[in-house]
């Protein structure tokens, strides 16, 4: 579904993705209403069909729900299932690019390695 | 949507006339207030009508660009626009004409000197042939051409006007060709009607 | 949307001819209720003559323009549902244009059918408007500013504005937006709007019109339209190998590095693009300005 280089300049994924990292936050729990897509069109300046379409993704993928008549609720269980979700993704979206960067500079996988638990490391503290 | 454009054309048409009457009530107020010896004002009791010609006309010409493209502009379809405007035109006709008839009146009553033709079907002719020049000129105006046949053109008619006028007081025009003035007055009222309706109808405002 | 039954606008064949000169070479547009459309292209490309034949205010020489399925010239029904909100002159034949803005917004109250009176006082107050200065006296920002009151109070079920952003600064255009969707979606009206501006419009713009020369090059939704391109770049070798067999539409040289812009109607994903080329998304206007740019004329078919 999503392609295989930069899709950050389509919009309609960029409104999923915000949803998504709200829900992720926990800015949106479980049950909670979302922006509706006229709202998310006006705050954004942008069509709210394009709102609609990041919208539908959602739904689509069992993140959000529609209550006839009043709006669209984050499912429970959403943040769980965008965590995991990501985390699958994680080596397409962000390490081959890592890689590939790390490998146009010369920075030999051992390397790489090393460079990348010395970050996580830190994270942890 | 005629109704709708007269509505609007009346807002200023009734400035125009505003205008013709409190110039009638001047002129006459200062007639009963100074006399009419040496008093110019009271000169145009007897020259009204053509006061009132190119008051029409040039009013009638401005109103015509302006306002028929904004109507036009403004989804108005044009027979409606032009429809509107000859009501309006024609009531201004019979306004204009009837202070004019009455302005003689009040200069007979003064004594004065008729220095011009009081008739009233020659005035009604020459009131109504500045009323329709008005949307012809109005719409083309701004082209070149037009700009100098319309300049040279109106004072050449107002001109003819006052002069036979004249001529008809001092009874020195042949009756015939008095009539036949006429006749060719009202042949060119209709020939413009139908000209006006043309130019209208092919109206494209190039801005609002 | 809610669509409430606003009727569709359709040109079939639509010519125009200035004399001898052909402006508008067979114009086929539909223009479905409750959409936003942008109408993009360059000077000259003829959107002023497109808008104004799409809305009676011109006759067309060849083809038919139908609102809800009836003729638009000259038909009151089928223009009750049109407004079209452009410039306003300040001049007017050989003299200043010494109206007011109040004239024009009664003018607009008794000939718009679904002109909204207190939504237009909201927006005169909202822009700083004086109803009482002449139009000749008015600023550029402020005669754009009176074109967005007419357009938007009219609340006709089509709207049409001619470049209404023209006159603006970033921060005036920027409220122009915000304004043109709080008022769609409330309303759910067509709006088709012509801009030079291209970018910051884009994401308002839920289909695109491009229009070239008195044609239409392009007509479809904005993200569908943009998603066919790509910005090929890297080593001159490298970026030919990726894009061969691909329609390459143009060409950048930086000494031995290449960029070339590549339209894939299946996406870029059919790009094989390996770790020696970037791979980048192209904007509404680099798509407009790589479709309509006729830099290089000569060079391929257009």
């Amino acid at each position: 579904m999503l392609q295989p280089f930069n899709e950050q300049s389509v919009l309609y994924l960029q409104v999923a993705q915000m949803l998504e990292d709200g829900i992720l936050r926990g800015v949106y729990p479980a049950e909670e209403q979302v922006p509706s897509t006229n709202e998310l069109a006006r705050a954004y300046k942008i069509n709210p069909a394009t709102a609609a379409k990041g919208i539908n993704l959602l739904v689509d993928e069992g993140v959000l729900y529609k209550r006839r008549g009043i709006g669209m609720f984050v499912a429970p269980g959403a943040a769980a299932a965008i965590a995991a979700r990501r985390k699958a993704a994680f080596y397409q979206d962000y390490v081959i690019a890592l890689a590939k960067e790390a490998a146009s500079l010369g920075i030999g996988a051992e390397e790489l390695a090393q460079m990348v638990r010395r970050a996580a490391e830190q994270k942890e503290d | 949507m005629t109704g709708r454009a007269v509505r609007f054309l009346l807002r200023w048409a009734a400035l125009l006339l505003g205008i013709a009457v409190l110039l009638a009530l001047v002129t006459v107020g200062s007639a009963a207030l100074l006399g009419t010896e040496g008093n110019f004002l009271a000169g145009y009791l007897v020259a009204f009508p053509l006061i009132a010609e190119v008051l029409f006309l040039v009013s009638g010409s401005s109103m015509a660009m302006f306002l028929m493209r904004l109507m036009v502009a403004m989804s108005c379809p044009r027979r409606a626009a032009w429809a509107g405007m000859q009501i309006v035109t024609w009531l201004c006709w019979a306004a204009l004409l009837a202070i004019s008839l009455g302005m003689f009146r009040m200069a007979r009553v003064f004594g004065m000197e008729m220095l011009f033709s009081t008739d009233a079907v020659f005035h009604g002719l020459f009131l109504a042939l500045a009323g329709q020049l008005a949307l012809p000129v109005g719409l083309l105006q701004g082209r070149r051409a037009w700009d100098l046949v319309i300049a040279a053109g109106i004072p050449g008619i107002a001109l003819t006007g006052i002069i036979l006028s004249w001529l008809w007081q001092q009874s020195m025009l042949p009756i015939p060709v008095y009539q036949g003035i006429q006749v060719v007055c009202a042949g060119a009222v209709a020939a413009l009607f139908v000209a006006g309706r043309r130019l209208a109808m092919r109206l494209a405002p190039q801005q609002m | 949307m809610n669509q409430k039954n606003y009727p569709e606008l359709r040109a079939e064949g639509l010519r125009l001819r200035y004399g001898k000169q052909e402006v508008l070479h067979g114009i086929d547009l539909t223009l479905r209720p409750g959409c936003i459309y942008g109408l993009v292209g360059r000077n000259g490309a003829g959107k002023t003559t497109l808008l104004s034949c799409l809305t009676g205010q011109l006759a067309v020489s060849e083809g038919t323009v139908m609102c809800g399925g009836a003729p638009v010239w000259e038909n009151a029904a089928a223009l009750a549902n049109l407004c079209f909100s452009r410039e306003i002159g300040t001049t007017l034949g050989n003299g200043p244009n010494n109206l007011k803005v109040r004239d024009y917004l009664e003018a607009a109250a008794l000939f718009l059918p679904h002109w909204d009176k207190a939504y237009a006082a909201r927006l005169v107050q909202r822009f700083g408007l004086d109803e009482r200065k002449k139009i000749c006296k008015l600023s550029k920002g402020m005669l754009s500013m009176v074109t967005i009151v007419i357009a938007l109070a009219s609340r006709a079920p089509i709207t049409l504005l001619d470049e209404p952003v023209a006159g603006l600064d970033v921060v005036a255009r920027e409220d122009f937006y915000k304004l043109l969707l709080e008022d769609y979606t409330e309303t759910g009206r067509t709006f088709v709007i012509s801009t030079h501006i291209i970018e910051e419009a884009a994401s308002v713009f839920e289909e695109v019109i491009l229009l070239d020369e008195g044609r239409i090059r392009e007509m479809g939704a904005t993200d569908a339209l943009v998603g066919q391109f790509a910005a090929v770049s890297g080593a001159e070798e490298a970026v030919d190998a990726v894009c061969a067999g691909h329609t390459v539409l143009t060409t950048e040289r930086l000494g031995r590095q290449k960029q070339c812009v590549v339209r894939l109607p299946g996406g870029p994903g059919a790009l094989r693009a390996g770790s020696q080329v970037d791979v980048e998304p192209l904007t509404l206007q680099k798509v407009f300005v790589t479709l309509c740019g006729h830099e290089e004329k000569g060079g391929g078919a257009a």
